[in-house]
C-alpha cells in the first residue's frame, strides 16, 4: 500500500477527482475502497500519520497510544452534573479507530433497528435491508468467533463467576485471522491478526487506484450554491504537527468520515447550517472491577476480549470480558509510593470484568481552543442507576467466581472484601463523578434522520443541507447501539457508499450545475 | 528513551521537571528501590508521550500538575510545594489528595498518576517483575490438550445471519463450535 505523506509535502497541491474522503478509519476506508472498485477516481485525506503495522507491532503501548491515538489516548468527554468524566479512546492514523479497537464485531441489535425504524421513521433500516451489508463486511474483514481455547484465565473466571448467578455468557466474534492472543488488540495488532482496515480495506483501495494521503488536516469542506465542491486544508509540519503547507482538492462528491467527535466539528467549520451538528452524542459508558484471587491467573495470556453477555441487555448492560495490558492496569490500583507498588505486583493474580451501558445520550460536541473538540456528557439518571446496577452485578460475580478482593472502579476506594461491603455501596453509591468510565464508541453526532429538522444527514448519508456532502462514519448512527459499533459503522458505510455510487452521475450533474 | 511524533515538541518545563521528578519518586522509589537515572528518563518518557497531544490538552495536564505541586496548601495547608518536602511526607500528602472529596483536587492527581504508571510500567524491567512476557504460555498448554481441534486447519467461521446479531440468548446450541484458527504451528 502506497501512501503519500502530507509531512514529507513541500509545495502547495491541488488536485481534482471524483470523490474525495476525508478520513481513513472504518467509514471511510469502506467508501474510499467501494467507490475505487466502482472505477470513481478517489483521493483519502486523513491527518493522523502513517504507521505501517510493522512499525506499529514493535512498540510500546505508550508510544502507539502517543503516535496512532487522538490526544494520545486521553481524550476526555467532560462529565456535567452528576455524570463521570470520560476517557474517550479514537483513533488518529491511517486505518483510524480500528487500529486500536479490540476488534470486536457485533451486528446492529434488531431491537435498536426496530425503534429507528418505527420511532424515528428511518423505515429502510431493517434487518433485511441491512443483513447483505452486515455479510459482505464480515467476510471481507474476516469476522470469526473466538475459539474457548483462546480464553485467558481471566476470561475463565468471569464465565465461570457468570454461570454459578445462572448468567449465560458466550463466544464473541472479532475481525482476526490468525490471532495469537496477544491481549493487546488496542494498542495495534503486534501479529497483523487484527483485520483492522489498514489491513483489510484500505490496500485494497489503493489496488483500486485510490490515492491515500497522511499528515492531511482538512480545514474545511469548500460549498457553492448549496453544493460540496471540495476540500481544503493543510499538511501537517513534520517537526512541530502544526499545519504548514496548503492544499485543495476540488471533487464531484465530499465524503466526511472523521468520526463523531471530528466530523461535527468539521461540519461546523464549513458552516453547515443546522442546530443539530454536534448534538446527540452517545458515547456507550464503560467501567470494569479488578478481582483478586488467591492463585496466579496472568489474565494476559489469551485473547484480550472473547466472551460477553446481553443476559442484562433489558437493562440497558452489556457484560464484557476483558484484560488490559499491565502497564493500562497498573494504572488502576488506587494509592501511592509503597501501597500501589504493591497492588501491582499483585497484577499476576488479578481478573477484570467489564460492562458497557446502552446509553440514553446526553453528550455533545463542540468547537472551542485549538483543533480538537469539548466534549461534554450528561449522564441521565437512568444510565445512572444502569451504571451502578452494573457495578453490583460485576462484583457479584467476581465473588462468586472467588475473589479474595473486589476493586471497584471509583476513585481512591479500598478493595472491599465481601458481597455485603459491595452491596452496601451500590444501594448508597458516592457521586458518579468518583468512577473511572471509558468511551470507546461515540456515536451519533451527526445523527441521520427522516426530516432535517431532527438530523444532520438523510438516510442516504447525504446531510440534508448541503448536496453531495455525504457523512460515512459513526455519527450517522442515530442513537445509542449497545454494542460494539465498528461492524455497524462499516456496514452503515457501505450502504452509503453504494448509494453514492448509484446515483453519481447525478451527483456529478448537481456538482457542474 | 522515546520520542513524540513530532519532535520539537515539549510539555514540561524545569520547574515542571522537579514537580515531576518529586512525584514519580514519591510513586515508584519510596524507598529508593530505582535508581535517580532511570527517573529521569522516565520523566523523558512521559514528556515525549504526552506531547503527542493537542496544546489545550497539554495545558491541562500542566494545571493538574501545578494542583499536585501546591498539594500541600490545598490539604494541609502548609506553605510548601510538594517537591521541597521528604519523601515520606509527598506520599502522605499524595494520598490525601487522591481521597480528596473535592473530584476535581483528586482528578488532578489521578490523571498524572496514570499518565506516569503507563509509561513507567512498560519497562521491560517492570513487566518481567510482573511475569508478563509477550509468548503465550497457558494459551500455548491449553493448545497441547486439545490435539484434535488443533490439528483442524486453519478456519473462519463464515457469518450466517441469525449468528451474528447480539441477542443470540435462545440459540447458544446453535453456535459455531469452537474452532483454532492458524495456530498449528504453535502446538508444534
Amino acid at each position: 500500500m502506497t501512501i503519500l505523506r502530507g509531512r514529507e509535502l513541500t509545495s502547495p497541491m491541488s488536485t481534482s477527482v471524483d470523490v474525495v474522503v476525508i478520513g481513513s478509519g472504518a467509514g471511510g476506508a469502506v467508501v474510499a475502497r467501494e467507490l475505487a472498485r466502482a472505477g470513481r477516481s478517489v483521493i483519502v485525506l486523513e491527518e493522523g500519520g502513517y504507521h505501517p503495522q510493522e512499525e506499529y507491532a514493535a512498540l510500546g503501548p505508550s508510544r502507539v497510544l502517543g503516535m496512532l491515538g487522538r490526544e494520545a489516548g486521553l481524550g476526555l468527554a467532560v462529565g456535567l452534573g452528576n455524570t463521570p468524566i470520560l476517557s474517550v479512546l479514537a483513533g488518529k492514523c491511517v486505518g483510524g479507530s480500528s487500529v486500536l479497537t479490540g476488534g470486536v464485531c457485533f451486528r446492529i441489535p434488531e431491537e435498536v433497528l426496530h425503534d429507528w425504524s418505527t420511532r424515528l421513521g428511518l423505515e429502510a433500516l431493517t434487518p433485511d435491508e441491512l443483513d447483505p451489508f452486515f455479510s459482505e463486511i464480515e467476510r471481507d474483514i474476516s469476522v470469526e468467533t473466538v475459539p474457548e481455547s483462546m480464553r485467558s484465565r481471566s476470561t475463565e473466571l468471569f464465565v465461570e463467576g457468570a454461570a454459578s448467578l445462572g448468567v449465560p455468557m458466550k463466544s464473541l466474534r472479532r475481525n482476526t485471522s490468525g490471532c495469537k492472543g496477544a491481549s493487546r488488540c488496542n494498542f495495534g495488532c503486534p501479529n497483523r491478526a487484527k483485520m483492522s482496515v489498514d489491513v483489510s480495506m484500505l490496500p485494497d483501495a489503493c489496488e483500486h487506484g485510490a490515492v491515500i494521503i497522511s499528515d492531511a488536516l482538512v480545514e474545511r469542506v469548500d460549498v457553492a450554491r448549496g453544493a460540496a465542491r471540495g476540500v481544503s486544508g493543510r499538511f501537517l509540519d513534520a517537526r512541530t504537527g502544526e499545519p504548514g503547507v496548503s492544499f485543495e482538492v476540488r471533487a464531484r462528491v465530499v465524503v466526511v468520515a472523521c468520526g463523531s467527535l471530528h466530523t461535527p466539528i468539521l461540519l461546523k467549520r464549513s458552516g453547515l447550517a443546522t442546530s443539530q451538528v454536534g448534538r446527540n452524542l452517545t458515547l456507550h459508558p464503560a467501567f470494569r472491577v479488578g478481582a483478586l484471587f488467591d492463585d496466579r491467573i496472568d489474565g494476559w495470556d489469551g485473547a484480550m476480549q472473547s466472551v460477553y453477555s446481553d443476559h442484562f441487555a433489558d437493562e440497558g448492560l452489556t457484560l464484557v470480558g476483558m484484560y488490559p495490558m499491565p502497564s493500562v492496569l497498573a494504572a488502576a490500583f488506587p494509592g501511592v509510593g509503597r501501597e500501589h507498588r504493591r497492588g501491582v505486583q499483585s497484577a499476576p493474580n488479578l481478573a477484570f470484568f467489564g460492562a458497557m451501558i446502552h446509553d440514553d445520550g446526553g453528550g455533545r460536541v463542540m468547537r472551542w481552543l485549538g483543533r480538537e473538540p469539548l466534549v461534554t456528557y450528561r449522564m441521565s439518571a437512568r444510565d445512572r442507576h444502569r451504571l451502578w446496577r452494573g457495578v453490583g452485578i460485576l462484583g457479584e460475580l467476581a465473588f462468586a467466581a472467588g475473589a479474595r478482593e473486589v476493586m471497584l472502579p471509583i476513585f481512591g476506594a479500598d478493595a472491599i472484601t465481601s458481597p455485603a461491603q459491595l452491596r452496601a455501596l451500590v444501594s448508597s453509591p458516592p457521586s458518579a463523578k468518583k468512577v473511572e468510565c471509558m468511551s470507546f464508541h461515540p456515536l451519533g453526532s451527526a445523527r441521520m434522520s427522516a426530516d432535517p429538522a431532527h438530523g444532520v444527514v438523510k438516510p442516504s448519508g447525504e446531510t440534508w443541507s448541503t448536496r453531495n456532502l455525504f457523512v460515512a462514519d459513526g455519527s450517522v448512527l442515530p442513537s445509542s447501539i449497545g454494542v460494539n459499533s465498528q461492524l455497524p459503522v462499516m456496514a452503515m458505510a457501505l450502504r452509503i457508499a453504494r448509494r453514492i455510487a448509484a446515483d453519481f452521475e447525478l451527483h456529478g450533474r448537481l456538482a457542474a450545475a | 528513551m522515546t520520542t513524540a511524533s513530532f519532535p520539537s515538541r515539549t510539555t514540561l518545563t524545569t520547574q515542571d521537571r522537579v514537580v515531576l521528578r518529586a512525584v514519580a519518586q514519591a510513586m515508584f522509589s519510596e524507598d529508593g528501590e530505582v535508581e535517580g537515572e532511570r527517573l529521569d528518563a522516565h520523566l523523558h518518557d512521559v514528556d515525549a508521550y504526552i506531547s503527542n497531544a493537542s496544546g489545550p490538552l497539554r495545558a491541562g495536564l500542566r494545571l493538574a500538575l501545578f494542583v499536585v505541586r501546591i498539594a500541600p496548601v490545598l490539604v494541609f495547608f502548609r506553605m510548601r510545594t510538594i517537591d521541597k518536602l521528604p519523601v515520606a511526607e509527598r506520599v502522605h500528602v499524595l494520598s490525601r489528595l487522591e481521597r480528596s472529596p473535592l473530584a476535581y483536587l483528586s482528578l488532578a492527581f489521578i490523571g498524572w498518576r496514570t499518565v506516569m504508571t503507563f509509561v513507567f510500567y512498560e519497562h521491560p524491567a517492570e513487566l518481567a517483575a510482573l511475569g508478563y512476557s509477550s509468548e503465550r504460555k497457558v494459551y500455548r498448554r491449553r493448545l497441547a490438550l486439545v490435539p484434535a481441534l488443533a490439528t483442524q486447519a486453519a478456519v473462519t467461521v463464515a457469518p450466517e445471519a441469525e449468528e451474528s446479531g447480539v441477542r443470540l440468548r435462545d440459540v447458544d446450541s446453535e453456535l459455531p463450535p469452537a474452532v483454532v484458527a492458524n495456530d498449528t504451528d504453535k502446538v508444534a
